[in-house]
């Protein structure tokens, strides 16, 4: 069994507007094995983002090939994409994008509720998360009563939630002052270590970056090995 | 996106811990209200039309038509005498024991004079201890005034309006003039001077508005074959059961010979029509109220959609259904017609319950306004004609409280599938958003 967790082969991405197109990324192939770290840097409107966003299902190419595990993303629907996001992906965004009314706790335990746990054991393994990124006394708060630095810390508790095989992280320390990000730069790497996930990052700090297995850069549309 | 996340989904949009404020949630708990307030009057209507079809109903098969009613053929054997009433009425109690209780009358038109003037008057001819022995009559009818015997000679029992008109009260001398014939066949004009004993109401003018009650034997002497009707009305033992269908069955061939059978339905059907359709009109002018009204859900679901496109995005990211989102939505719109249907139905139960003192405090203010404008006007207070929204001679006095249970538990019923419905729309708009739209623009 191939040990290629993502395949991408060909890709493209074309943004177009009445008067204009603007290729963002042009002909980009990446392979990342089950395990590794993958850190990715770029200039902004590079297609960091746009590259994360195709990978989760968020985004669709304009021509070219996504392969995530046993997911071809061109051939999903709605409801396969959803399912794909649900067990195969864990998202961090560079906003916590946390919801507002959930606490710490239901917010990461929310995704395992959608993808069918029992409430009860959701709960086991999501108190044990936020335990594992040091917040087992913010169970109960709202985002708005948690630092920038606990939110995203609650953010990658919640990535983890459904044991994915990759964890996306698009700037997860973009937000951050030094001091956080370097906290959870380091957080994200020791978790996905811990439960040894496949991580392909995406940031503009080049030190976070360096943390990864290989690190990459896009220019002009294409990835290069840095 | 499981069932049971959607729920929890939906209870946040429903009751949330932050922005409480918010406009989409103003204009849910608006949309609440306004199902609410407008189950009011369609629960008043449906209660207080239920109660007064119920209470005219029975006023009108107790005091007119009877469960069964016989009407003898003119110039019948059985019209010559009270006792050959009676005698036939032995024989119809004797034929089927599903026959209570059998009460002869004689009714003819007469008029009624006194020194206020002369008003027609539908004289009722019946048994001396008919007020006491007809459950009916004796349950229905409100003495205002004297007694109800007939015991003795010529005496009377006026209805209300009657008695109004002719300014009498009990005590008093009406002049009857009634036509009988005379020893050649001519139809002359007959006066009798009669004593008013009682006064009665039974609640419901349009029916006793002219009905003037003699004995039997009074009647016979006073009214002529030709001019009047013969009947007997038959009682058994529910009006509205099965049972009556065959009693009537059995006792119209029995009868054929002495008169024609009639049910009480029958002989008000006209009536009947009426009030139904009234009743059916109303329902569905309130009908469309709570169809407007629902709406709002409609309306305030789409603010709350926009409202909450970033919780969306952030569902739809972590792996969240188009349907388990839509569901979500779907299910705040149906709990707030839901919590609606508990704001409005005991507001409009409570309301029915009071519904004289509400349309008479509307009454009393509709009539400040109108003196207050004929004050104002050219010809001043003289110009002031009291307005009556109920007039008592169309409408019941008492209202009797009729809950119709079935038909207000379809009426929740309704009301849940209704907000469910125009939930769909905007619930379908928040499963269709893209979360990449979104969350760019955050």
């Amino acid at each position: 069994m191939s040990d290629i967790v993502v395949s991408v082969k060909s890709l493209e991405k074309t943004y177009r507007t009445e008067s204009e197109s603007l290729t963002i990324l042009r002909d980009l192939n990446l392979e990342i094995e089950k395990g590794k770290k993958i850190t990715i840097v770029g200039e902004s409107g590079s297609g960091k983002s746009t590259l994360l966003n195709i990978i989760g299902g968020l985004d669709s190419p304009t021509s070219g090939n996504v392969k995530c595990g046993q997911y071809d993303l061109s051939s999903l629907d709605e409801k396969k994409l959803s399912e794909y996001r649900s067990h195969f992906l864990g998202l961090i965004f560079q906003f916590h994008y946390l919801l507002k009314d959930f606490t710490a706790l239901e917010n990461t335990f929310l995704p395992s509720i959608m993808a069918g746990l029992p409430k009860k054991k959701a709960v086991q393994k999501a108190t044990q998360l936020l335990k594992d990124v040091g917040l087992e006394n913010r169970l109960d708060h709202l985002p708005s009563q948690l630092s920038g630095g606990e939110r995203q810390r609650v953010s990658v508790a919640r990535s983890l939630m459904n044991d994915p095989q990759l964890i996306l992280a698009d700037e997860p320390t973009g937000n951050l002052d030094p001091e956080n990000a370097k906290m959870i730069g380091s957080l994200l790497f020791s978790m996905v270590e811990k439960y040894q996930k496949t991580l392909l990052l995406v940031t503009h700090d080049v030190n976070l970056a360096k943390k990864g297995d290989l690190c990459y850069s896009i220019k002009n549309g294409k990835l290069e090995l840095v | 996106m499981t069932l049971s996340s959607s729920l929890i989904f939906a209870f946040r949009l429903l009751f949330p811990r932050t922005g409480k404020k918010s406009n989409a949630r103003r204009s849910l708990f608006a949309a609440l209200v306004c199902i609410g307030i407008s189950l009011v009057p369609l629960i008043m209507i449906l209660t207080v039309s239920n109660g007064m079809i119920k209470g005219i109903t029975d006023r009108m098969i107790g005091l007119s038509s009877s469960h069964l009613q016989l009407l003898l053929y003119s110039g019948s054997e059985y019209g010559e005498s009270p006792d050959s009433l009676r005698l036939l009425s032995d024989s119809i109690r004797m034929y089927d024991s599903s026959v209570k209780s059998i009460y002869p009358e004689l009714q003819g038109i007469g008029l009624a004079s006194s020194s206020k003037g002369r008003f027609g008057a539908s004289i009722r001819a019946v048994e001396k201890d008919v007020f006491e022995k007809n459950p009916a009559f004796a349950s229905l009818f409100e003495v205002l005034d004297g007694n109800t015997s007939l015991d003795s000679k010529n005496s009377c029992i006026l209805g209300k309006k009657l008695a109004q008109d002719l300014g009498v009260r009990a005590g008093s001398s009406v002049r009857l003039i009634t036509t009988k014939e005379n020893a050649s066949g001519k139809i002359v004009p007959k006066i009798t001077v009669l004593k008013v004993n009682g006064i009665v109401s039974s609640g419901y003018q349009e029916l006793d508005s002219l009905w003037l009650f003699l004995s039997l034997e009074d009647g016979f002497s006073l009214l002529s074959s030709k001019s009047s009707t013969l009947q007997l009305g038959i009682e058994t033992d529910d009006a509205f059961s099965i049972n009556l269908e065959k009693t009537y069955r059995t006792l119209k061939p029995f009868l054929a010979y002495a008169g024609k059978l009639y049910r009480w339905n029958e002989l008000n059907s006209a009536q009947y029509e009426n009030f139904a359709s009234t009743q059916i009109m109303l329902i569905f002018i309130m009908l469309l109220i709570v169809l407007v009204a629902s709406v709002n859900i409609s309306s305030a679901l789409v603010m709350l959609v926009m409202e909450r496109k970033k919780e969306i995005a952030i569902l739809k990211s972590l792996g969240g259904t188009s349907n388990g989102i839509a569901l979500s939505f779907i299910f705040t719109g149906t709990v707030t017609g839901f919590l609606g249907l508990v704001f409005g139905l005991p507001l409009g139960l409570l309301a029915s319950v009071h519904f004289s003192t509400i349309m008479g405090l509307i009454e009393k203010i509709v009539n400040f306004f109108a003196m207050a404008f004929c004050f104002l006007s050219e010809g001043g207070l003289a110009n002031f004609v009291q307005i009556r929204l109920l007039d008592p001679a169309f409408y019941l006095q008492n209202i009797p409280l009729v809950i119709p249970i079935p038909q207000i538990l379809l009426i929740a019923f309704g009301t849940v599938i209704l907000s469910l419905l125009v939930s769909v729309i905007p619930a379908v708009r928040a499963g269709k958003e893209k979360p990449i739209e979104t969350l760019r623009k955050i």
